[in-house]
């Protein structure tokens, strides 16, 4: 049933990537450069791709054929301001206010437009945005009940057992209330600092000992050289499960994404984290879990249209663990393909991973190695609340500063294990609202 | 396992549904805009939706003034009383390389950059009455007032945009000394 969804959901993703691509296209505009509407709807869509340059040459033409729309000369006025030109603005100004077509109402309204760039200017360069975010996600599989529903214990293929109904269990829902804080400073026109503060609510229905809560928080440096971009950071999160152990993990890593040409660019970084758990009189073994990560990975993104980038990454991991039995070497390849809807953003990503363990863990097999090969297959659709509703009064009530935002998220995960305890299929369906509020005012 | 198979079939399916044609032609440019009298080298009236191809000169006369959008999303809008001649015109959408060499003979030309300038900057030259001009993901002005006087202005982005773009800058030389313009508004001049 799942499998047949996801399916469907590949063949609506070959349709919505025709659709996109049927969007206005530059060589439409050669062929009707004086159509009003559909010039205005590409000059749209040009500043949602953030493609500025035809945006603006775009109004610049519906101004010059139709010189009484004030509506166009506003919203090219409203381009230009954030152009940071003030000799453009000027001369647009000037333009406008000379024609006898300007009202009154109209001269307002550019006044309006002055004086919110007038603000900006002043602002403080620290920024902040509260996000409130909202979850579900439905899981076919929360225990990892096994393929063949069998299971190895000291060399032999025994049955799953079921002790108690709560603690195994197939199909379940998690929902996660997620608060994050992020505040940021823009030091210099090439430099930046952020700091990310967030805690996560998970509650499972009924597979109990998955609650839990995870407080994290996070510092990243963000430096452009050249055509490099550059981000050192380190992390703390704090996994406080209500019916397990709990750990903390401390981490820190630098990546850098080099712009090669528009086309290309390349993405690299190098990672470590240490992961602590913490005994108590329940959990009095939980330090044998206590594990260190260290991580690697070359991502190269091709961009095939300014709408549709394909990505390849490889990876290289290393968990070295207290247990020796749980410590392996990683090595994966990831392919991605996202394409710009004009609904959102629709992804999607598979994942290869090989897992080679270092020694037998003795009670489950004295002589079997484990290895594990996997797959994860998401696809994924994000964007704007706004752009999927179609009630103009919803908009405007509940959303007119277009701060929600909606994702949906489908997950496969196929693992291969030569042990038979970890050979399992998972799927997941996740949905979720977020709404961010911007907080730089209190700055 | 044949995860590799599935996965290598997917992606390719995937990017054959996606892949776009490039399309060819002969012309490089047509006229978005044309308000009041606007003609060719052979004295032929251009209007809305006229096809501009190499070597084309383009006249505006007086209260006239035009807008050309080049297959390359290089977009100029010409003003009053300017004549322009496009030297140079070679451009492969599949790659956006190419190369644009025009000349303002006279007049004001309003220049929006477009793919041959954002692949490499040194592809896109203008060439002035009074020496040669080179510019970087920018809009900009050339005034062209007679053979011994031309002005330019850098329209921007500026540094503080808040559209993601690069800045502007522009590289103006006379053959000998070149200078560079980094702030919209900021103009220089170049005589004989």
């Amino acid at each position: 049933m799942f499998k047949k969804f996801i399916y469907k959901i590949f063949i609506i993703f070959i349709l919505l990537a025709g659709v996109a691509s049927a969007q206005i296209s530059y060589e439409e505009i050669l062929d009707n450069p004086t159509d009003l509407e559909l010039n205005l709807n590409y000059a749209k869509q040009q500043e949602s791709s953030g493609n500025l340059k035809l945006t603006i040459s775009t109004l610049e033409r519906l101004s010059m054929l139709y010189p009484e729309s004030l509506e166009i000369k506003l919203y090219l006025l409203s381009i230009l301001i954030k152009m940071d030109s003030k000799v453009k603005v000027d001369l647009m100004i000037r333009t406008m206010l000379n024609d006898p077509n300007t009202t009154t109402e109209t001269k307002k309204l550019v006044a309006e437009l002055l004086s919110d760039t007038g603000t900006k200017k002043k602002e403080s360069k620290w920024f902040a945005y509260l996000d409130m975010k909202y979850s579900q996600t439905e899981e076919d599989n929360i225990s990892a009940i096994t393929k063949t529903n069998t299971l190895l214990q000291e060399g032999n293929i025994i049955p799953s057992p079921v002790v108690d109904s709560r603690l195994i269990v197939e199909y379940d829902k998690t929902n996660t209330r997620t608060s994050s804080l992020t505040i940021g400073k823009n030091i210099n026109d090439s430099s930046s600092l952020f700091f990310n503060f967030g805690l996560d609510i998970n509650t499972i229905n009924k597979k109990e000992t998955g609650d839990s809560d995870v407080a994290s928080s996070s510092m990243s440096y963000f430096k452009v050289i050249g055509n490099h971009y550059i981000s050192p950071y380190v992390y703390w999160t704090k996994l406080n499960y209500r019916k397990s152990a709990d750990y903390d993990t401390l981490g820190l890593g630098i990546n850098n994404t080099y712009i090669i040409n528009e086309k290309n660019n390349l993405n690299y970084g190098f990672s470590f984290s240490d992961t602590a758990y913490v005994r108590t009189s329940v959990f009095d073994t939980a330090k044998d879990n206590d594990n260190g990560t260290y991580l690697s990975f070359i991502r190269h993104n091709y961009n095939l249209t300014k709408k549709t980038q394909l990505g390849t990454k490889l990876s290289l991991g290393r968990v070295e663990s207290i247990k020796e039995f749980d410590s392996y070497d990683s090595k994966g390849i990831n392919l991605s393909i996202s394409q710009i809807l004009p609904f959102g953003t629709l992804k999607l990503k598979s994942t290869y991973l090989k897992n080679d363990y270092d020694e037998v863990e003795s009670f489950v097999s004295p002589t079997i190695i484990r290895k594990d090969e996997s797959l994860v297959t998401v696809l994924s659709l994000d964007g704007l609340l706004n752009k999927v509703i179609p009630f103009n009064k919803f908009k405007k009530k509940y959303d007119k500063e277009n701060s929600i935002f909606y994702t949906l998220n489908l997950k496969q995960s196929d693992v291969s294990s030569n042990i038979l305890n970890h050979d399992i299929e998972r799927n997941f369906f996740t949905v979720g609202l977020t709404k961010r509020i911007n907080l730089s005012e209190l700055f | 396992m044949n995860y590799f198979k599935k996965f290598i079939f997917l992606f390719i399916f995937l990017i054959g549904a996606n892949a776009s044609n490039a399309s060819t032609s002969k012309f490089i440019g047509v006229i978005g805009a044309a308000i009041g009298n606007i003609k060719n080298q052979n004295n032929e009236k251009l209007i809305n939706g006229s096809k501009i191809f190499h070597g084309d000169t383009i006249i505006s006369e007086t209260k006239s003034n035009a807008q050309i959008l080049f297959l390359d999303q290089t977009v100029l809008t010409l003003g009053e009383d300017t004549e322009l001649t496009i030297d140079e015109f070679i451009y492969d959408p599949s790659n956006h390389e190419g190369s644009f060499v025009s000349n303002v003979k006279s007049g004001t030309v309003k220049f929006i950059t477009g793919q041959i300038s954002n692949k490499n900057p040194d592809n896109l030259e203008v060439k002035i009455p009074t020496g040669t001009l080179g510019a970087r993901g920018t809009e900009f002005v050339v005034l062209s007032e007679s053979n011994d006087k031309s002005t330019v202005v850098l329209l921007g982005p500026g540094p503080e945009n808040s559209l993601g773009m690069i800045p502007g800058k522009l590289i103006l030389s006379d053959g000998i000394t070149s200078i560079d313009i980094t702030n919209p508004g900021y103009e220089a001049m170049v005589t004989n």
